[in-house]
C-alpha cells in the first residue's frame, strides 16, 4: 500500500520520525476535518443558560446527528476509520454535544459484521446504544429461549436510540451478542445524571425478544474490542471538554478584572492555568495516539487504550475543577458553561471502565509476560 | 482521507537499531541487566561516565547529528532517538560531559565562530573533555537575567571577578561556559556575555557543596580576577543573553528526545522491584492496589511524554514551528521523576530509606539516592514555577505579572 498523504503534500516515507510517531504526523491531516466539525457543533457561551431556562436536563440533538451522520456516516462501524470517528468524539466532548455518537458507535462495531442493514441505518443517522454495563461491571442480562431478560443502569443514548444491542449471558454463562427484535418493547428510564448533556438511561428487558449476532470466541473477542473501543472514545470525549473548560477559563482570566489587574496577571491564577495546559496537552498526545493504535489495529492498542482513558479523564477533571476555581463566583453558576464540561468529564472517567479500571489494567498488562517480538520498556512497538 | 495502515519498520531505521543494539552487546560487560545499577558514589558515576564517552566515540556513536568536519557523526533525529532508546534499554551508563555533549555543542553549531567549532567541538566529540555551566549566582538564579558576576575588558582578554553557584559536576570538569556582567550593573540582558573558560585559568577556585542527598555535586566557583581571552566569547561582547537563551532552551528540550527512554526503563525496574518487595502483611508489592495504581500512573505519565515528544518530532520533520509541545516537556518529566522515585521509596517502607553506606540498602541505596535527587529536576534549568510562567505567558497568553 502507498504510504498516506501527510500535511503539506510531505510522504510519510521521506520524514525524519521514528515508525512510533508516524501516528502525529498523519493525525496532521485531521485538522481540516476538526475544524467543520468543531464549527458545525460549536455553541454559543450562553448554552448552559439556555439550557437551564428551558430544561437542565439531557435532550438528543437528532437533527445534528443526522447532518454529521450524512458528511461522516462511513466511519461507524469500519474500524480502519477509527480516527476519524475519534474527531466526532473529540468534538462533541469540546462542544458538550448532546449526539447520540458512543451508543452509534459501539453497536455499529457489532453490527458491522453480522447485520448491514442496520448497520445503514445507523450510518444514516438513526441512534443505537448498547446495552452494556461496561468491563468492569458483571453481565446482568440473560439471554434464554430467544429472550433478552435484565436491567442495564446507565445505557449511552440509551433513551433515544432506535437500534439496540445487547451484550448478555446465555443459560451457560457464556458471552452473546444480539440486536433486539422491537426497540420500543425496551423499558427505558432517563436518569437525572448530573451532566445535563448526556442521554444515559437504564433499560430494562422483560421477556423481549432478540437474535444472536454473535457469540461463543467471537463474541469474548469483539466484547475485548468494545472495551478498547469505548476507552478510546471516552478519553476523546473528556481530552474534548477539558480543552473547552480551559479555552472558558483562560478566556475569562484575561478579561476579569480584580484589584485593578485582569487576574491571569496574578500568578496563582496563571499557574492554574499552566496546570491546565499540561493536562489538557497530555490528553490530546494519549487520547489521538491511542484512536490511530486501534485504526491500526496495533498490538499494543489495548494499553494504549487504557492509559488514554485513565490519564485523559482524569486530566479532564482535575482541569474542570480548576477551570470553575479560575472563574470564581460565576464558575457556579450557569451563566458560564464550565460546570457542563466538568461534569461531563467525571461521566466520561466513571463509564464503561473507569479511570481506576483502567490503571489495574494497565498495571496487569505491564506484569504480564512479554509479547514476543516487543522491546520490553515501553510495552508498546518502537 | 487517510487510512494508511503503519508500514513495516523501513529498513534504516532497523538497521541503524540493530548497529547500536550489536555494539552495546559487544562493549558493556556481560553482567550487565536490568539489576545493574549505576555506581552509588558520584565519583564512580564520573569515572564510568567518562570510560563511557570515549567508548562511545571509539564505537563510531561520538557526536551523533554533528558535522563530519568535526569529528560527528551525520545521523537522523530518529537515529538519534534510536540512539538514546538502546542505550537506556542496556542500561548503558550517561556520559559525564552532559553539558558539552547536549548544550554547548548545539550551541556552539549554532552560534560560534569557525575557529571555535573547530576548537571546541571535535574534544566534545571525541569525549576527552568535561564542561560545566557557571551560570547562576548565589542572589540570582531563577532571575538569571540579574547576574553580576563582573567581567572587565582589558586589551584582547576579559577580566572576571565574582562567585557562582549551582555548578552541577565542575570539581570534575575542565572547561565552563561562563555568563557574567560586562554592561552596567542593571544592564539585565543587554549587558551579559558568554564565554568559555579553562578551569585551571589562574585566579578560578571551586569548593563543593554537600547536597541533601549526601553527594557534593553542586558546587560554587570563585573568580578572582580571571584572565579569559576575547576569542573564547560566544557571539558578542555584551550579547551572551541570546547565547544562554538558546542553550537554556537546548537543555530544556532535551527531555523528550533523551529521557524518555530512560524513565520507561525506571517505570520497567519499579514494576521488577515491586515484584521482589514484600510488603507488609508478607504479600508481594505488586499485589497491593495503592502500588498497582501508583504503577500504572507513572506509566502512563512517561507514555504521555513519549507521545508529546512525538507529536514535537513529527511537527519539526514536517517543517511546522516547534509547538507548545516543548514547553510542557520539561515541566512533566521532571515531575513524573519524582513521583517515579517517590514510589518506589515508599513501597519499600523504612528499607527504602536506607542510603548507600548501610549494608541493607536496596539496591546499593539506589533508590533513596535517586528519590532525593529527584528533588532537584523541579528546580534546576528554570523551576516548574518559571516553566509554568513562560506556559502562562508565552503560550496562553496571559499578561506578565510579577
Amino acid at each position: 500500500m502507498a504510504a498516506p498523504a501527510v500535511g503539506r503534500g510531505t510522504d510519510l516515507e521521506d520524514l525524519d520520525i521514528p515508525e512510533s510517531a508516524r501516528w502525529a504526523a498523519v493525525d496532521a491531516g485531521l485538522e481540516t476535518m476538526r475544524r467543520r466539525v468543531g464549527e458545525y457543533l460549536a455553541r454559543p457561551e450562553s448554552f448552559a443558560a439556555d439550557l437551564w431556562e428551558v430544561d437542565a436536563r439531557w435532550r438528543t440533538d437528532g437533527d445534528a446527528w443526522r447532518d454529521l451522520c450524512a458528511e461522516h456516516g462511513a466511519v461507524l462501524g469500519d474500524r480502519g476509520r477509527f480516527a476519524e470517528l475519534g474527531v466526532l468524539a473529540e468534538g462533541a466532548g469540546r462542544a458538550a454535544a448532546s449526539i447520540p455518537y458512543i451508543g452509534s458507535a459501539l453497536s455499529a462495531l457489532v453490527l458491522a459484521a453480522a447485520d448491514p442493514s442496520a448497520l445503514a441505518e445507523l450510518r444514516g443517522g438513526a441512534p443505537g446504544a448498547l446495552a452494556w454495563a461496561g468491563p468492569d461491571e458483571p453481565v446482568a442480562v440473560r439471554f434464554v429461549g430467544g429472550l433478552l431478560n435484565g436491567t442495564v443502569a446507565f445505557v449511552f443514548d440509551g433513551a433515544a436510540a432506535e437500534i439496540v444491542v445487547a451484550v448478555a449471558e446465555d443459560d451457560s454463562g457464556a458471552t452473546v451478542l444480539c440486536r433486539v427484535d422491537d426497540p420500543s418493547l425496551v423499558g427505558r428510564t432517563t436518569r437525572g445524571i448530573a451532566d445535563p448533556t448526556r442521554d444515559l438511561a437504564t433499560l430494562t428487558f422483560d421477556a423481549v425478544p432478540a437474535s444472536v449476532l454473535c457469540g461463543g470466541t467471537e463474541a469474548i473477542g469483539l466484547l475485548a474490542e468494545l472495551e478498547t473501543a469505548a476507552a478510546v472514545l471516552l478519553a476523546l470525549d473528556a481530552f474534548g471538554s477539558a480543552q473547552a473548560a480551559m479555552d472558558l477559563a483562560v478566556g475569562y482570566a484575561k478579561q476579569r478584572v480584580q484589584f485593578g489587574k485582569v487576574i491571569g496577571s496574578y500568578q496563582a491564577v496563571a499557574h492554574h492555568c499552566a496546570n491546565m495546559f499540561l493536562l489538557v496537552e497530555n490528553a490530546r498526545s494519549l487520547a489521538r495516539m491511542a484512536a490511530w493504535s486501534v485504526a491500526w489495529a496495533e498490538p499494543g492498542a489495548a494499553l494504549s487504550a487504557a492509559q488514554a482513558k485513565s490519564a485523559a479523564t482524569e486530566n479532564a477533571v482535575e482541569v474542570g475543577r480548576l477551570a470553575i476555581q479560575v472563574h470564581g463566583g460565576i464558575g457556579m453558576t450557569w451563566a458560564r458553561p464550565t460546570h457542563v464540561h466538568y461534569k461531563r468529564a467525571w461521566v466520561d472517567r466513571a463509564a464503561l471502565g473507569s479511570a481506576r479500571h483502567q490503571r489495574e489494567r494497565i498495571t496487569t498488562m505491564l506484569t504480564e509476560a512479554q509479547p514476543r517480538g516487543f522491546p520490553p520498556m515501553y510495552r508498546t512497538p518502537f | 482521507m487517510i487510512t494508511g495502515k503503519r508500514a513495516e519498520v523501513s529498513g534504516p531505521e532497523a538497521g541503524f537499531r540493530r548497529e547500536v543494539r550489536a555494539w552495546l552487546e559487544e562493549v558493556l560487560p556481560s553482567d550487565w541487566g536490568p539489576r545493574r545499577r549505576p555506581a552509588s558514589t558520584l565519583a564512580g558515576r564520573m569515572k564510568e561516565g567518562k570510560a563511557w564517552q570515549r567508548m562511545v566515540y571509539q564505537g563510531g556513536f561520538g557526536g551523533l547529528g554533528l558535522p563530519a568536519d568535526f569529528g560527528g557523526r551525520p545521523a537522523s533525529a530518529t537515529e538519534r532517538l534510536i540512539f538514546a532508546e538502546e542505550c537506556a534499554r542496556a542500561r548503558a551508563p550517561e556520559p559525564a560531559d552532559i553539558f558539552g555533549q547536549f548544550i554547548l555543542a548545539p550551541t556552539l553549531l549554532a552560534l560560534g565562530t569557525k575557529e571555535q567549532k573547530e576548537r571546541f567541538l571535535p574534544p566534545i566529540i571525541r569525549g576527552e573533555v568535561m564542561w560545566c555551566e557557571t551560570f547562576s549566582e548565589p542572589d540570582n538564579g531563577s532571575d538569571m537575567a540579574n547576574i553580576q558576576c563582573r567581567a572587565e575588558l582589558d586589551g584582547d582578554e576579559l577580566v572576571v571577578t565574582g562567585r557562582k553557584r549551582w555548578n552541577s559536576l565542575s570539581q570534575f570538569a575542565d572547561w565552563t561556559m561562563l555568563l557574567c556582567r560586562t554592561g552596567a550593573p542593571d544592564s539585565r540582558g543587554r549587558g551579559i556575555t558568554f564565554a568559555l573558560v579553562d578551569l585551571r585559568s589562574p585566579g578560578v577556585r571551586i569548593e563543593t557543596m554537600p547536597m541533601l542527598t549526601g553527594d557534593d555535586r553542586e558546587t560554587e566557583v570563585f573568580w578572582d580576577e580571571v584572565r579569559v581571552p576575547i576569542a573564547n566569547v560566544v557571539s558578542a561582547v555584551d550579547d551572551g543573553w541570546r547565547v544562554a537563551m538558546s542553550a537554556m532552551t537546548t537543555q530544556r528540550s532535551i527531555g523528550t528526545a533523551e529521557l524518555v527512554p530512560r524513565l520507561a526503563v525506571v517505570v520497567e525496574d519499579l514494576v521488577e522491584l515491586a515484584t521482589r518487595t514484600t510488603a507488609a502483611g508478607g504479600r508481594p508489592a505488586i499485589e497491593d492496589p495503592f502500588v498497582r495504581d501508583g504503577i500504572a500512573r507513572c506509566a502512563t505519565d512517561v507514555a504521555a511524554l513519549r507521545r508529546t515528544g512525538e507529536r514535537a518530532m513529527a511537527a519539526a520533520a514536517m517543517g511546522s514551528p516547534l509547538g507548545p509541545e516543548v514547553s510542557i516537556a520539561k515541566l512533566h518529566w521532571s515531575e513524573t521523576e519524582q513521583r517515579l522515585h517517590r514510589l518506589a521509596v515508599e513501597l519499600l517502607g523504612l528499607r527504602g530509606l536506607l542510603i548507600r553506606d548501610d549494608e541493607d540498602a536496596v539496591d546499593e541505596g539506589f533508590w533513596a539516592h535517586y528519590w532525593l535527587w529527584t528533588h532537584a529536576l523541579t528546580i534546576h534549568s528554570g523551576t516548574s514555577e518559571i516553566q509554568r510562567n513562560i506556559i502562562a505567558q508565552r503560550v496562553l497568553g496571559l499578561p506578565v505579572g510579577r
